[in-house]
């Protein structure tokens, strides 16, 4: 049971009265990319939220590598190796391209910010001319690269993604789905949270659909790609 | 002519003062939206500190330098950790609260603190003693003492110390990322309990220093010193933007030279009266201060 990476189970949140997450089934094994799909207000972010530790379940269980995180802070959580990148990027505005790349790497020594630096400068080489320049006159697309790098300096093993897409050029789109592809490629397991579906099942293996906080569909994403009822609702197909 | 730069002088040695309590409500405010109206308070406690501490340490010590240098660290460490004590105890537990508890619970401190001290130190004034002795300097005419030299040159220095650790050091940034996104910082692995003491202890050790100086200038200290002060630095805070570091600097400097030019040039009645001039004056036109940004609230 315990040997997935990350494993959710029953999990139930609310927000408020409103019920946003209704038992919640979910895993993602090491080395995956896994996409949560649906509509707006379908429970995608609340999902991340829950995971971080930012929202308290109600009830049901957070395991990641066989430990619950339910009563774990959120900075503590991010000591253990999961990274979020928070929808609308979060980038701290009021702090250089390179302050908000050492954040991101709190935890680790200066060796390994350097590392992360130049890791993230190949992954993303516009960062590193925008370096002096305060994150808050960024381009959106620019200032999501800088959410990306600012999480990976953490060098995580389970990095979580809200909505990368959201608000960017689709020309940067494009690039940044296939950054997510070569981070995945060195081993780090991704869960990315989208509603742009066809994206999302195009760049990921596995994939689950939420509807009004509860998992309506889940498979690979190939299957669900080609599935009728997920043609209707979310890819604009009949 | 020499009148009007003796009041500069005066005001800008007394700005420094302001400066130096207003950037601890700036501060506070800037990583939990909150006004510390108990910050006045513990700069009345950081003289008390000082009385206290130079009268253990009065002729035990060789030179008077030392002396005072000892008696500020003193006060500047008791001072912050009763910061440190405020936060946790009083704040804390009403983070996730509406703001309005936390404000009434801030008032609540401060008549609390003031009242506990009337209690243990006695209401009558106290004279603190002078630490290092009054000297004229004669400048081309000007009176300076070098008390007042001294006020400048210490906030002047406790400010580029505070410019150098919120800007060029790890914690330092990590201060500046938790005041502009709590969540965000968490997710760092940044632990934001611990940047919020570290503020107030940071804040309320430039308090202390402030109670400090001001009473080597004027050496009548009593538990609701904090008063009137804290309210003139809160407004200094206001008027450079609050949340804004540069902005309580330089608030603090426009406040002590307004109070200076008023008693100097109209009537010392009115002194106290311009700080809440400027106050109304900033809340009408220019709300978000000086060098405050027009942020929208998100709610």
């Amino acid at each position: 049971m315990s040997d997935h990476l990350l494993s959710l189970r029953r999990v139930s949140c609310n927000y408020g009265a409103v019920q946003a997450l209704n038992d919640v089934h979910l895993k993602v094994d090491a080395g995956e990319i896994v996409t949560l799909i649906g509509a707006n207000g379908a429970g995608k972010s609340t999902t991340l939220k829950a995971i971080v530790g930012l929202l308290r379940p109600e009830a049901g269980e957070i395991l990641f590598e066989g430990n619950s995180l339910l009563r774990i802070p959120t900075h503590k959580i991010a000591a253990m190796g999961i990274a979020l990148v928070p929808e609308g990027r979060a980038v701290f505005a009021n702090l250089s391209v390179l302050e908000n790349l050492e954040m991101g790497g709190y935890l680790r020594n200066t060796a390994e910010i350097r590392q992360g630096l130049e890791y993230v400068f190949a992954l993303f080489p516009r960062l590193q001319e925008r370096i002096k320049q305060v994150a808050g006159t960024l381009s959106g697309g620019e200032q999501q690269m800088l959410a990306i790098g600012r999480a990976l300096m953490a060098k995580p093993r389970l990095l979580l993604l809200d909505e990368p897409s959201l608000g960017i050029a689709p020309l940067l789109v494009k690039s940044i789905y296939e950054a997510i592809d070569a981070i995945n490629r060195e081993g780090v397991t991704i869960l990315v949270v989208e509603q742009n579906a066809h994206l999302a099942l195009k760049h990921s293996h596995r994939a689950y659909v939420l509807e009004t906080g509860r998992v309506v569909m889940e498979g690979s994403s190939r299957e669900l790609e080609n599935d009728p009822r997920v043609k209707e609702a979310y890819l604009g197909e009949v | 002519m020499h009148a009007f730069l003796q009041q500069i002088i005066n005001g800008i040695s007394l700005g420094s003062i302001y400066a130096l309590v207003a950037l601890g409500y700036t501060m506070v405010y800037g990583v939990m939206r909150l006004i510390n109206f108990a910050h006045g308070d513990v700069y009345m406690l950081g003289a008390f500190f000082g009385y206290y501490s130079s009268r253990v340490l009065h002729g035990k010590l060789q030179s008077s330098l030392i002396e005072t240098i000892l008696v500020m660290i003193v006060s500047m460490l008791g001072c912050a950790l009763i910061g440190m004590l405020i936060e946790r105890l009083a704040y804390r537990p009403v983070r996730k609260a509406s703001r309005l508890t936390s404000l009434i619970i801030a008032i609540g401190l401060s008549l609390l603190i003031e009242n506990l001290a009337q209690l243990i130190f006695g209401a009558d004034p106290k004279f603190f003693p002078q630490l290092i002795p009054e000297k004229q300097i004669a400048l081309g005419g000007l009176s300076l003492t070098n008390q007042q030299i001294i006020v400048v040159v210490v906030a002047l220095l406790l400010m580029a110390g505070l410019n150098a650790f919120v800007f060029y050091t790890k914690s330092g940034k990590a201060m500046r990322a938790v005041s502009f996104n709590l969540d965000a910082a968490k997710l760092m692995g940044i632990n934001t309990n611990a940047v919020i003491s570290l503020t107030f202890a940071l804040g309320s050790a430039l308090a202390a220093a402030g109670g400090i100086l001001v009473s080597m200038n004027l050496p009548g200290i009593d538990p609701l010193m904090g008063v009137m002060t804290g309210l003139k630095a809160f407004v200094a805070a206001v008027l450079g933007g609050i949340g804004n570091i540069f902005g309580a600097v330089l608030g603090g400097l426009i406040l002590g030279l307004a109070e200076t030019f008023v008693a100097g040039y109209g009537s010392s009645t009115y002194r106290d009266a311009i700080a809440f001039l400027i106050l109304i004056a900033i809340l009408l036109f220019k709300p978000e201060g000086l060098l405050g940004k027009g942020q929208v609230e998100k709610v």
